[in-house]
């Protein structure tokens, strides 16, 4: 038997002696406490009775005791003091129109919010529905938003047991990973920063990662990090096609900065490092077109259009906008 | 002399504030605008000279001043003299403004010409300053003289500082219950700095929005920002309850007050922000929802401020009601209605195409935390609002007490709990069942095996099981994970667990707070769950008297007479087991117009014993006894979660380290 | 629904909710309403505050029983005393009963408050005994005066101090079977 196997083994067995300590607990109630918590203190501000230090508190809490000594129940002691100071001393919201709104409020939003985010995926995920809810009062509010929120962990959970379809796990060997792509942001900046330095890697395989890791940053929009990284290549010898990338990356985010002058420089550089950089030629495309320079565009989407490492859902645009710029 | 330079101080710093806040906001036009040096100097030398001055004012007992005769006396102790200055309405008014200043000398260093963003943002900042300068020149002005003594303190007094003054020869002195401890000293500027810290991302999202810049510059430039101002407000919100837990002797930390609420609002927003802005930069989702949090976010530290000083609660925080109030409470909508309606307008810009691959993954389990968090805010605010509602629309007074929120925030804080676990060791875009399995198993066998072994130890409490289970479960996977890297490398475990931290901050120091959650968590499970309260015990003077598991003897009264107060206690001996626990010494501290009943403390690694003096004569005392289980937690806990937040707070610049 | 859409709603909600609390800024605060009235009130024997012996708070002989409760801390009840013990003077030998109860109060501080603003042989003045009073009246503040009937039926309550003319014209309404509800003077002192 393997180790993972006594695992779970262990796990069930204790799972098993964690639900008998469950079911044997009697969780020990003051029922006076409990009352003191749920009636506010008539003179203080905003203090229970439990809380509060005062003299009449003190009474209260002694009246308390004596009617739960007398057979009170904790509802009747409750009543006992709304019969005298009316339903203000209660601390509990009671339970009319507003009162239940306020109890299942939560719930409102949880169901909302799962609503919300299961739109966020891309693609459309399973539908899931919140229980209406059928018995009132604080119960039903633990339960309910139990309920919604499990649901959520429940989906969470449930969709990660599923293995997915395309990529090779990871093997837990964390400064070993097979899969840039399925390996975290923090993990892979990690991974880079323990290789440095070590002789078995070469710089241009930790370009590789770094490239991997700018890639990630540049498409979040998070063009600081990803431009740290890009000029971290650009200084550890690169192939280049690497430098290439980096350059026309960085050209791009120049561009975006407003500094185009700049960004024309870097996008050419690029070119200049590496000619087959269609991504970059592209860049230099909109960067030219931007600024109504469409003569100088014509050549560089004509090379586009031949390069068949273009993607084809781009060649419609790239006919349009050779279109624009002869014109 | 001090009222006419605090004047003057209070309108340079007024003055600083406009310049910034129409320069600042010029940018907004295109037009380049030059160094805020400048006005930002002012602005912080004006709020640091009239801070100076209320401090001079009160360490030399200036009763010409209205807010000094009235705040503090001669007899107060220099610590409180000291504190006095943020002890009240006006003087907090102006600790905020010296914040605010602080806040912006330093963002202005780091914004350069032709830095639209940043000069905005300071632009923003400057309106907040115009708003709170703005009410100490006016409502809430710290630097009034005198006009009309009483015996004792201040009766009547003018904002023109030459208007003749009349000092009155001995001032009120504060509230006994603000100089009975140092953290009370403490408490309030922590509280402070997190909530003006705040403003600085809410400063940069309104300038990006403004700017219609809405890609993650702002966030990215003010993350250290948001963590500093969130480390601060935790460090805040737990002193103010350990404050309450050693002077209240109401044996409690937390009692969903009003104004604790207030604070932990924007708390929970601020943490839900921490979360999804790492999403936003990492996977370039959420970018409208970090806008809308940081809005909430702002919006609810004036909301909490504007409870606190407006007197439409009642609560033990309470300042007196003033005209602060419908200021604040104006300062509030515009802040809703400027922020939201700028998102609104600008939401367009925003049409983010879903690009969540999988909810299995990190971010699907930072989109759980967002929605519990949500919720909770939710809940808590509702719970908060709801009493005046109900006044407003029928008329009727009715309280909501901890029940509510305790009976809401349970269930929520127990699935975050359990996210808590999964999320922070789930990798980013997606994950897959060996990859979790190898992550969670081994702390979910720890987990369970500790709830095993508590309930075969005699743990009947089943809240304190289920907390236990899911607190370990929420402690253990990033330190399997940390131990595994670890043991991976070629340094030592040692060492390289110390690398590991070293180098990735940003995540270690949110395992560390995620630490200290799980701590704390256990810390309340134990304090508020199991704790035994027993009343009214009399205890006749040298007789050991069994209560609540240990034996307590009344042993020796002492007094203590200063100044300011009388204070009566005993010495009570406290054993169990027949091993000395310790002394603890309850007292009852007359103040003439207040008596406030200090408890006795005695803490320990598994529990606290907590005796709170009733009466005390000669021959015998009547105490109130509680047991608090592991209540140290509590403290150790949340300063856990700062910490986590300090530790963070320190990444970027180690990513250049690793870098170079 | 767009989400610009859902936050021009969320902006109006919260600016509603704001008008709310706008409106609640300059609030009077006033003691909740007695749910006592209507109702026989309660029986208690408290003990004489300066005397031995104790005394009911409703005897079952008065044609109408004022019971007011007091403290020396508390400010509006320095100004109602002596027109309570004036209204005692004038309405006691007329089969008006006063009854005063000490409430939340040092023995010591009481009777010094009693040498200042007065004492009437025609009001019985009781301490509060552990509260009970206090606690069956359903106290909130002080100055209260709760009004019984004959039949020791509680028919009316004022919070906040009462004036001698007030006093006189509600114990006149008392004695024409009028119920004469809830009153508040506006000036509850709070506190303890």
């Amino acid at each position: 038997m393997t180790a993972r196997r006594w695992q779970w083994l262990a796990l069930a067995g204790l799972a098993l002696v964690l639900v008998w300590g469950l079911v044997v607990a009697d969780a020990p109630a003051d029922p006076a406490l409990a009352v003191a918590e749920a009636i506010s203190c008539p003179v203080c501000d905003g203090e229970s009775v439990a809380a509060s230090q005062s003299e009449i508190a003190e009474s209260m809490y002694a009246q308390i005791g004596t009617l739960l000594d007398a057979g009170y129940t904790e509802r009747e002691t409750l009543e006992w003091f709304e019969a005298r100071y009316g339903p203000e001393i209660l601390l509990e919201p009671p339970l009319d129109v507003g009162g239940i709104l306020l109890w299942t409020l939560p719930l409102l939003i949880a169901a909302g919010g799962v609503i919300v985010i299961l739109r966020l995926r891309r693609p459309v995920a399973a539908e899931v529905t919140a229980e209406p809810p059928t018995r009132s009062g604080r119960s039903l509010l633990g339960i309910g938003i139990s309920a919604v929120v499990l649901v959520g962990v429940a989906f969470a959970l449930g969709s990660f047991l599923e293995p997915r379809a395309d990529g090779s796990p990871i093997t837990g060997q964390f400064d070993a990973p097979t899969d840039l792509e399925s390996v975290s942001d923090e993990t892979l900046a990690l991974t880079i920063a323990s290789f440095e330095g070590d002789p078995d890697v070469s710089p241009q395989q930790l370009n590789g990662m770094r490239l991997a890791l700018a890639e990630r940053y540049f498409e979040a929009g998070d063009y600081r990090s990803a431009t740290e990284e890009f000029t971290t290549v650009l200084e550890s010898e690169p192939t280049p096609a690497q430098a290439s990338e980096a350059l026309g990356r960085v050209g791009w985010i120049l561009y975006v900065n407003g500094e185009s002058a700049a960004a024309e420089e870097a996008l050419g550089q690029a070119l200049d490092t590496f000619d087959g950089n269609g991504e970059a030629r592209y860049f230099l495309v909109l960067v030219l077109m931007e600024q109504d320079r469409g003569s100088e565009a014509v050549p560089l989407l004509e090379a586009l259009l031949d390069d068949p490492s273009v993607p084809a859902d781009l060649q419609p645009d790239l006919l349009a906008m050779l279109e624009a710029a002869k014109a | 002399m001090i009222a006419v330079l605090g004047t003057v101080a209070v309108l340079v710093a007024l003055a600083g504030a406009i310049w910034l806040a129409v320069a600042g906001l010029s940018a907004v036009s295109g037009r380049t605008v030059p160094s805020l040096r400048t006005p930002a100097g002012l602005l912080f030398g004006g709020s640091v000279a009239g801070m100076g001055l209320l401090e001079v004012g009160l360490l030399t007992d200036d009763f010409s001043i209205a807010y000094i005769a009235n705040h503090s006396s001669t007899s107060t102790p220099l610590l409180f003299k000291f504190a006095s200055a943020w002890g009240a309405l006006e003087g907090s008014i102006l600790l905020w403004g010296l914040v605010l200043g602080l806040l912006a000398w330093l963002l202005q260093r780091r914004v350069g010409e032709g830095d639209r963003l940043g000069t905005v943002a300071l632009g923003v900042i400057g309106v907040v300053s115009v708003f709170f300068f703005g009410m100490m020149a006016s409502v809430a002005n710290p630097f009034e003289v005198c006009t009309s003594a009483g015996t004792v303190g201040c009766l009547e007094s003018s904002a023109w500082p030459f208007a003749g003054s009349a000092a009155p020869g001995e001032g009120r002195g504060p509230n006994p219950l603000l100089q009975n401890h140092i953290l009370m000293a403490i408490h309030p500027p922590m509280l402070y700095l997190g909530y003006v810290g705040l403003t600085a991302p809410f400063a940069f999202a309104i300038s990006a929005l403004l700017l219609a810049q809405p890609g993650a510059a702002w966030a990215a430039r003010t993350r250290r920002w948001t963590l500093a101002a969130w480390a601060f407000l935790t460090v805040g919100i737990l002193l103010g309850g350990w404050w309450s837990y050693e002077v209240l002797g109401w044996g409690g930390y937390w009692g969903w007050d009003p104004v604790e609420n207030a604070s932990f609002l924007p708390w929970l927003t601020a943490t839900a922000f921490l979360h999804s802005v790492v999403v936003q930069l990492r996977r370039g989702v959420l970018q409208s929802w970090n806008f809308v949090l940081v809005i909430a976010t702002f919006a609810l530290t004036i909301f909490g401020t504007f409870l606190t000083r407006s007197g439409s609660i009642t609560s033990v925080h309470s300042f007196t009601q003033s005209a602060v109030g419908p200021l604040l409470l104006g300062f509030f909508v515009l802040v809703v209605v400027a922020g939201l309606g700028l998102f609104a307008s600008r939401a367009h810009l925003m049409a983010e195409r879903p690009r969540v691959e999988s909810f299995a993954s990190r971010e699907g389990a930072i989109l759980l935390n967002n929605l519990l968090m949500t919720v909770w805010t939710a809940t808590v605010l509702v719970g908060t609002v709801y009493p005046i509602l109900v006044e407003a629309l029928t008329g009727s007074t009715i309280g909501i007490g901890a029940g509510f929120f305790e009976a809401t925030s349970g269930p929520i804080a127990l699935v975050l709990l359990l996210a808590i676990g999964v999320g922070q060791v789930t990798p980013w875009k997606a994950s897959n069942r060996d990859v979790m399995i190898e992550r969670l198993l081994v702390p979910a066998l720890i987990a369970v095996a500790a709830g095993a072994l508590a309930a075969i130890l005699g743990l009947r409490d089943r809240a304190a099981l289920v907390v236990l289970v899911l607190a370990v479960f929420a402690a253990t996977p990033p330190i399997v994970l940390l131990v595994r890297q670890a043991a991976a490398r070629p340094e030592s475990l040692g060492s390289g667990m110390r690398l590991l931290v070293m180098n990735d901050r940003g995540y270690w120091g949110g395992m560390l707070s995620h630490l200290g959650v799980a701590v704390l968590a256990l810390g309340i499970a134990g304090s508020a769950g199991m704790a035994i309260h027993a009343d009214d015990i009399t205890l006749p003077i040298d007789e050991p008297v069994p209560v609540a598991g240990h034996v307590i003897e009344y042993q020796s009264g002492f007094t203590d007479t200063d100044d300011q107060r009388r204070v009566v206690g005993a010495n009570i001996e406290v054993t169990r087991s027949s091993a000395t626990v310790g002394t603890a010494r309850p007292a009852l501290q007359d103040y003439g117009t207040q008596v406030i009943a200090t408890p006795g403390v005695l803490t320990g690694p598994v529990r606290d014993v907590f005796i709170v003096l009733r009466s005390i004569d000669s021959a015998q005392v009547v105490v109130d006894v509680s047991v608090f289980p592991l209540q140290w937690m509590v403290w150790v806990g949340g300063f856990l979660v700062a910490a986590g937040g300090a530790w963070s707070f320190t990444a970027r610049r180690s990513r250049r380290e690793v870098a170079a | 629904m767009k989400a610009s859409t859902i936050t021009w709603i969320v902006i109006g909600i919260v600016v509603v909710l704001a008008g709310f609390f706008a409106g609640r800024l300059d609030l009077i605060e006033t003691v909740p309403d007695s749910p006592l009235i209507g109702s026989t009130a309660p029986d208690l024997e408290l003990p004489f505050l300066e005397s031995d012996g104790t005394a009911p708070l409703y005897d079952g002989a008065a044609e109408v029983t004022v019971i007011s409760f007091w403290a020396s801390w508390c400010e509006p009840c320095k100004a109602e005393h002596p027109d309570l013990v004036r209204a005692a003077e004038s309405l006691g030998p007329d089969g008006v009963r006063f009854v005063a109860v000490d409430s939340q109060d040092p023995e010591r501080s009481a009777i010094a408050f009693l040498d200042e603003y007065g004492r009437s042989d025609h009001q019985e003045v009781v301490a509060d005994e552990d509260n009970r009073a206090s606690i069956e009246f359903g106290i909130w503040g002080l100055p209260e005066t709760f009004f019984l009937d004959a039949d020791g039926v509680v028919v009316g309550k004022v919070s906040g101090g009462v004036d001698f003319v007030t006093l006189v014209d509600l114990v006149g309404q008392v004695r024409e079977g009028v119920e004469i509800g809830e009153t508040s003077t506006g000036d509850v002192f709070q506190g303890g």
